[in-house]
């Protein structure tokens, strides 16, 4: 028996109601900027996930001047097991652990972190000594005589 | 066009897809939620082990195709409760709003408004036991399929809107990838070198355009062929990088509801070698 065109009728504004109510989420989220609540998602995969990861990037400072491609394994670690870095604090950690590593010398670390959909500027760290102590008071000194003495 | 639309709601065809549909999602529901919800985890919440309680109910239900109507109902209902009302554990107070189990609460939804329950179950079995005790052939497996367009629309929705996400994080230029890689796989050591860079490009744009392919390519019969494989590689791809766990598996299955139901028929009986010649 086939259905009588009521029936159709119901059926295809069901179909449309439902499909709509799909688009529901994701077009408040990613056409009108709205949040997106639990009964209509978004669908958002994956979005902006590992965003708050940074790349190291270390450097042999003064005569012996170099970058440290492979500083990971001067922690005794590989590529697959070197360190997550987030923040300022982990960046120095890191940092100090790579001067205990190679005593004697002037390490300066530098990250890059990631926001959506690409790369924040590199930290301003390319010139700092991790492994002197004074180094960062000094900087911050110099930066203040700077500011009062004015442009 | 009129003639298209009433033939997308009105065509009647196999509920096998749909039977292998409702017994593939309910295991896969158990394999994702049934330990979250043991009871011996939420013995001091009266209302947590009442949660459970109707979730292995209904589920089992499901499974089996037992008061099939019934069981996909409760099972949706119970899905919503956990997803809509508690959000998650209280190790974890987000993970029923996931994305992954989100999909699994609507792609429920949807199936349970289709007569599922006609194949692959213990209602068909009662049903083909009555038939032979009253002297008639089995009931046909056939029934109205169109609910099935709606897990359809549901995977193409899914593929529209997060290839238009990934376009608005910039995934052609590689890096959404490259911070997945240092999130998962290098931490701080990402490579610095220009084919690394390039093949996390290549790997952004190919995902943002295999998206918008499959989003309308699969309701197209003729390419099913050639985007069901790759729609196939692309999960199972997934699957293996990045942590997923059920989704994988589930849109596998959804890609049931693409394919005719009576190729998905033809299929099986052509697996238990009916309609062949049988040795002596």
């Amino acid at each position: 028996m086939s259905p009588t065109s009521r029936v159709v009728a119901l059926r295809l504004a069901l179909l449309a109601t439902l499909v709509a109510y799909m688009q529901v989420g994701s077009v408040r989220a990613l056409v009108l900027n709205w949040a997106d609540p639990p009964w209509a998602k978004a669908w958002e995969m994956y979005h902006g996930k590992g965003r708050e990861q940074c790349r190291l990037d270390a450097y042999v400072l003064g005569e012996d001047a170099r970058r440290l491609d492979d500083w990971f394994t001067l922690l005794g670690e590989t590529r697959t097991s070197a360190p997550k870095i987030t923040s300022d604090k982990e960046r120095d950690r890191i940092g100090r652990k790579l001067c205990k590593a190679l005593p004697g010398t002037s390490i300066a670390v530098v990250t890059t972190c990631g926001k959506t959909g690409g790369w924040k500027r590199p930290s301003p760290t390319r010139d700092l000594d991790v492994c002197d102590p004074a180094a960062k008071l000094r900087r911050a000194r110099e930066k203040l005589i700077e500011t009062e003495k004015g442009p | 066009m009129k003639a298209w639309l009433e033939r997308l709601v009105t065509e009647e065809a196999s509920t096998r897809s749909l039977g292998l549909m409702r017994l593939l999602f309910g295991l896969i529901l158990w394999s994702r939620f049934a330990r979250e919800l043991m009871p011996y985890r939420h013995f001091d919440e009266p209302d947590r082990v009442v949660l459970s309680a109707v979730f292995y109910v209904a589920t089992t239900g499901m499974v089996l195709g037992l008061f099939t109507p019934v069981s996909m109902v409760l099972t949706s209902a119970t899905l919503i409760v956990m997803s809509w009302g508690y959000g998650g554990t209280a190790s974890d107070p987000t993970a029923w709003v996931h994305h992954h189990t989100t999909m699994h609460l609507l792609c429920v939804i949807w199936l349970s408004l289709t007569p599922c329950g006609k194949s692959l179950s213990v209602d068909r079995w009662l049903a083909v036991r009555r038939a032979e005790q009253a002297g008639q052939p089995p009931p046909a497996e056939v029934a109205p399929t169109w609910g099935r367009h709606l897990i359809g629309a549901q995977v193409a929705t899914l593929y529209l809107w997060s290839a238009v996400d990934k376009l608005q994080c910039n995934y052609w230029n590689g890096a959404a990838i490259e911070h997945l890689v240092m999130r998962y796989y290098v931490g701080a050591a990402l490579p610095d070198v220009w084919w690394f860079h390039a093949a996390c490009a290549a790997a952004g744009v190919i995902t943002v355009v295999l998206e918008l392919v499959l989003f309308w390519g699969l309701f197209v019969p003729r390419l099913q062929p050639v985007l069901v494989p790759l729609g196939l590689v692309l999960h199972i791809l997934f699957y293996v990088l990045i942590p997923v766990n059920t989704f994988t598996v589930w849109m596998m299955t959804c890609y049931l509801a693409f394919v005719h139901p009576d190729v998905v028929h033809r299929a099986i009986d052509r697996m238990l070698g009916r309609g062949l010649p049988q040795a002596a």
